[in-house]
């Protein structure tokens, strides 16, 4: 057999082979020798059967053993059968197939971390959970701002007429519009659809015998209901204000007016003059309009009246506000085009002859709120510039808790290095370990998101009163903010864990576990670089907040050139008490607590009539537009305003009586007469023009916001005061005030049956800036809060930088260093770093502050060198405090402590 | 051919149907269940080994090793009464199951027959 075996060696070898088979089937760990051979008797049945069919060994052998080809997958399957736990998992061995099974691990690790550093946990989910929630509460606010006026269901096609014009040079924007312009738009524009105009009143009810004082009330055309939506409580839509005598109630108005909301049919009486039936009762307008009103009547009822003839005919009157709605797919500058040409069918040859002009233009309802800046604007305006700097600052204020987060998370790295290195040497990726870091900084922000929830909901009520807002408790996780949350928190866990995720994965193993850990992290500068940032950013908002506050404080507390400190001023709201205005005035003289009293159209502060001024022996268009005050004869001496040139109005004068002007400064300037001004003519009709008496010393009749306008004040006879003087000033003595009030109410009381109004004219100043203040405090508030979040990841660093150098600081004390010049050491370098960002941050602060925020202002104040100085003051006493505690506690620690393992 | 998931679920009730009718080995009781099934029930042959020695450690079968007449070594299998109780259970599941699709079928095949 000896040649047969030679022939078997060249060939092919069925035992030689089963035994490499063999071999190669040892090398797997779950198959032991009792399954080797079973698996061997299973290869040699089949051998035989296939060599039975045929084959050659060698092929037999071949096809045997390619059954064995997923020999990874037979030894899961042993692993399985022998694990004696239920829990059936992937061989150890075996790399993952969909999920890491180190997820586990990784999530024990992270929580471990949390429970053992509890200060630093605790320091960075509370700087998140801080920043996160300034973040959620700005970012509330300006979704409030945004959605002003988007619940009318055609606010794309919506637009309020506005009137740009011109007179004698100067440029008049304005929000109210001529009220013929409306329906002639309508009629000859097919474009437009429908118009309202809206005529605003406060007229007295008088319900079943009890009256009350309403306000905004607005008379209005039927098509404001085709125009704006509103939820009907009752009531029909479409007949609501079809016919003269129609009023629409909101639901708190019927409530006040009848005590329930199902009134419709019901009778109001307004101003004792008329009768108007209730048709329809609707929701409550909501708090984002740009305008809100009580109550709306047919403007019908009042048209044929003769005071509002000529508002309704005139294109020269302006009082109310008109709002459109364009037909779909409509292009509002292709109707603006034809108003003009409409406006010049029907005045164009008046305004030919003034050499003035009129145009309207079309303002999207939309942008009303925010854009809108206008004369005479139906309400308080937002502004979306100041959208623009709270988003901002929102992002700065994430920006730097994601900073501190990521500071604090480098600085630790170095107690993870030796995790680090083992488990790459384990075979961890890159990717496994960018996946876990990330994951962990993703855990903390979802726990402080959770946390600023908490907080948001705690703080919400005090928000809204500080920026005047009705965010509703309850709602507001709903919807796009709950998925704008989510996205947060998932930017911020990426974005504050991408740099340490990036910078531990890239550890060295061999390194690490060396021992070189801290090696890399004794190059502070990208630290420093975000210390730097942060601070920067926070001193930027410090300085802007006071700057914001000393323009506010500026404007509360200059000198307006009059006097408003104590002055009552009364609303003549009753026709029936201005018929005996001059007699109320000298019995409130009577009053020794009353030094000077004065009947007038506009008080300091609230001047609402402008007029065109005309002026003797000019032409026409050299008209200008000027503030008008009627006024009788007390004005001057009442506001103690000075008269630079001329004369104050005087009884003495009987040419006076017949209606005399004086005119502010601004006003001389412009009528260029020079010094010959007083005894010159004007007048707000060419053929009717009388004399100017005096010109006072410019004062501030207006926000400090802008310039001073010129200013007229008209003395009025007796017959003109009754319709004009709207208010009753009274200059008080310094003393008993309420019983001073008490008094004029009880003279009101005696003739009027309306509500008795009042206001001081110095608190009515205050309210002009009432923007700016709500500024202030919420800049204030965001302010403290990025100082705060900086603070918090200062003091994080500075406790890591404590811990980092105890034994330095120990080998030091052991040779001598006191504990003061311990304290300062460590506390040095981070001053340094906060001396750096007041050296960026101040300057950018005056450029982005001082310049473009003050420059609003015509009269603003200058941010000096003080508030520059206590900033940065303020800024370094913060960073010292912080950094400190951690330096002392560093320095008086004993060294015996630190050096016992040495 | 059929699904996978059909074949995983079903590889241990058939095994354990064969061994009810006497003590077998490996390989034929894969000859077993290729046969009857006419080469349709195609099985990962080896992956049988691993389910075998699951059911051991279950207590569903008893193993021992035999010489042959070759001298070649054989692990044989047989059922426990655990291993049969379990197998009378799992008739009885399968039999269910095929009554139903059996007469879910011939409403299908003939509609509107109750």
């Amino acid at each position: 057999m000896a040649p047969l075996k030679d022939k078997d060696r060249s060939e092919f070898d069925l035992e030689r082979a089963i035994a490499t088979w063999k071999r190669s089937l040892r090398g797997l760990q779950a198959t032991q020798d009792g399954d080797l051979a079973e698996l061997e008797g299973y290869l040699r049945d089949k051998i035989e059967e296939f060599v039975g069919q045929g084959m050659s060994e060698e092929e037999a052998f071949q096809k045997a053993a390619s059954e064995f080809a997923r020999l990874k997958d037979l030894d899961g399957e042993y692993y399985r059968a022998r694990r004696t736990s239920r829990f059936r998992g992937r061989p150890s061995w075996q790399p993952p197939r969909f999920m890491p099974a180190l997820v586990w691990n990784y999530s024990k690790i992270a929580l471990r971390k949390l429970r053992k550093q509890k200060a630093y946990s605790f320091i960075n989910i509370a700087g998140l959970a801080i920043g996160l929630a300034a973040c959620l509460l700005i970012l509330l606010w300006v979704k409030d701002e945004l959605s002003y006026d988007r619940y009318h269901e055609k606010v794309g096609r919506i637009y309020r007429v506005a009137q740009f014009e011109e007179i004698g040079g100067v440029s008049e924007r304005l929000a109210v519009a001529p009220f013929p312009s409306a329906p002639a738009f309508a009629f000859e524009i097919p474009e437009v659809e429908t118009y309202a105009r809206l005529l605003r009143g406060a007229p007295l009810a008088t319900v079943e015998g009890r009256k009350f004082d309403l306000t905004n009330v607005y008379f209005t055309d039927p098509g404001f209901f085709e125009i704006f939506t509103h939820v009907f409580l009752a009531g029909d839509r479409k007949t609501a204000l079809a016919l003269p005598g129609a009023l629409v109630l909101t639901e708190d108005t019927a409530r006040k007016l009848f005590g329930r909301t199902d009134v419709v049919g019901k009778t109001v009486n307004f101003n004792k003059d008329y009768d108007l039936a209730v048709t329809a009762v609707i929701r409550n307008v909501p708090a984002n309009s740009h305008f809100r009103f009580n109550g709306l009547v047919s403007l019908d009822t009042i048209a044929a009246r003769t005071e509002i003839r000529p508002v309704m005919d005139d294109w020269f009157r302006i009082t109310g506000w008109i709002y459109v709605l364009l037909k779909d797919n409509v292009d509002p500058a292709a109707v603006e085009a034809k108003m003009a040409a409409v406006t010049s069918k029907h005045v164009g040859e008046e305004l030919r002859r003034s050499g003035s002009t009129m145009d309207f233009r079309l303002q999207p309802l939309s942008a009303i709120h925010l854009r809108s800046r206008l004369a005479g604007e139906i309400g308080i305006n937002g502004d979306i510039r100041y959208v623009y700097v709270f988003s901002l600052v929102a992002a700065f204020i994430l920006v730097i808790a994601c900073i501190n987060f990521m500071n604090l998370a480098t600085a630790r790295s170095a107690g993870r290095g030796r995790e680090v290195g083992m488990r790459k040497v384990m075979g961890a990726r890159r990717g496994n370990l960018i996946f876990q870091f990330l994951g962990e900084s993703v855990l903390l922000s979802v726990i402080a998101s959770a946390a600023a929830v908490v907080l948001v909901s705690l703080v919400l009520p005090s928000f809204n009163r500080l920026a005047g807002k009705g965010i509703n408790q309850f709602s507001w996780l709903g919807g796009t903010s709950g998925l704008a949350l989510a996205g947060l928190i998932l930017l911020t866990g990426v974005l504050g864990g991408s740099y340490p995720a990036l910078f531990m994965s890239a550890f060295q193993p061999a390194a690490v576990l060396k021992g070189n850990v801290g090696r890399g992290l004794k190059r502070t500068s990208l630290r420093s670089i975000l210390v730097v940032f942060q601070f920067s950013v926070s001193i930027i908002l410090m300085a802007g907040t006071f700057i914001v506050l000393a323009q506010t404080r500026y404007m509360k507390t200059r000198d307006l050139g009059f006097d408003k400190s104590q002055v009552l001023v009364v609303n003549m709201r009753d026709a029936a008490v201005r018929r005996g205005a001059e007699a109320l005035a000298g019995d409130l003289k009577s009053n020794a607590n009353v030094r000077e009293a004065t009947l007038t159209g506009g008080v300091p502060g609230r001047i609402q009539v402008s007029m065109v001024v005309s002026m003797e022996g000019r032409p026409e268009r050299e008209s200008f537009s000027a503030w008008v005050i009627w006024s009788d004869f007390d004005f001057v001496k009442t506001y103690g305003i000075s008269i630079v040139r001329g004369r104050d109005f005087s009884r003495a004068f009987v040419s006076d009586s017949g209606g005399v002007f004086l005119v502010n400064e601004t006003a001389a300037r412009r009528m260029g007469w020079g010094p010959d001004t007083v005894g010159r003519k004007i007048g707000f009709d060419t053929d009717d023009l009388r004399e100017v008496v005096g010109i006072m010393k410019d004062f501030h009749f207006g926000s400090l916001r802008d310039p001073i306008e010129p200013l007229v004040v008209r003395l009025a006879s007796a017959a003109e005061l009754v319709p004009q003087a709207r208010f009753l000033s009274l200059k008080l003595k310094e003393g008993d005030i309420p019983a001073t009030l008490a008094f004029v109410k009880s003279k009101w009381a005696e003739r009027s049956e309306r509500g008795f109004e009042y206001f001081f004219d110095d608190e009515n100043f205050d309210s002009l800036y009432r923007s700016e203040e709500r500024v202030g405090r919420i800049i204030t508030a965001f302010a403290a809060m990025a100082i705060f979040v900086a603070c918090l990841g200062l003091f994080g660093l500075a406790s890591f930088a404590a811990e980092q150098r105890t034994k330095e600081i120990g080998v030091r004390k052991v040779l001598g260093a006191s504990e003061a010049g311990l304290a300062a050491l460590l506390s040095k370098e981070f001053l340094k770093w906060v001396l750096v960002a007041n050296a960026i941050a101040l300057p950018a602060a005056y450029v982005i502050v001082g310049r473009f925020w003050l420059a609003n202002f015509a009269y603003r104040t200058k941010p000096g060198i003080l508030i520059f100085v206590s900033v940065a003051g303020l800024s370094l006493l913060i960073a010292l405090l912080t950094v400190s505690w951690q330096a002392v506690r560093a320095a008086i620690a004993n060294p015996v402590d630190s050096l016992r393992y040495e | 051919m059929i699904s996978k998931t059909l074949v995983a679920a079903s590889t241990k009730p058939l095994v354990l149907t064969i061994l009810r009718s006497g003590e077998n080995y490996g390989y034929q009781i894969i000859q077993s269940v290729r046969r009857i099934s006419g080469g349709r029930l195609e099985w990962s042959e080896p992956m049988l080994y691993p389910l075998l020695q699951r059911m051991e450690r279950d207590g569903l079968v008893k193993s021992r090793w035999k010489v042959t007449d070759k001298k070649r070594l054989r692990k044989y299998y047989r059922l426990t009464d655990k291993g049969v109780e379990e197998q009378e259970k799992e008739k009885e599941q399968w039999f269910l199951i095929s009554r139903l699709f059996s007469r879910l079928l011939e409403n299908e095949l003939v509609p509107g027959v109750k």
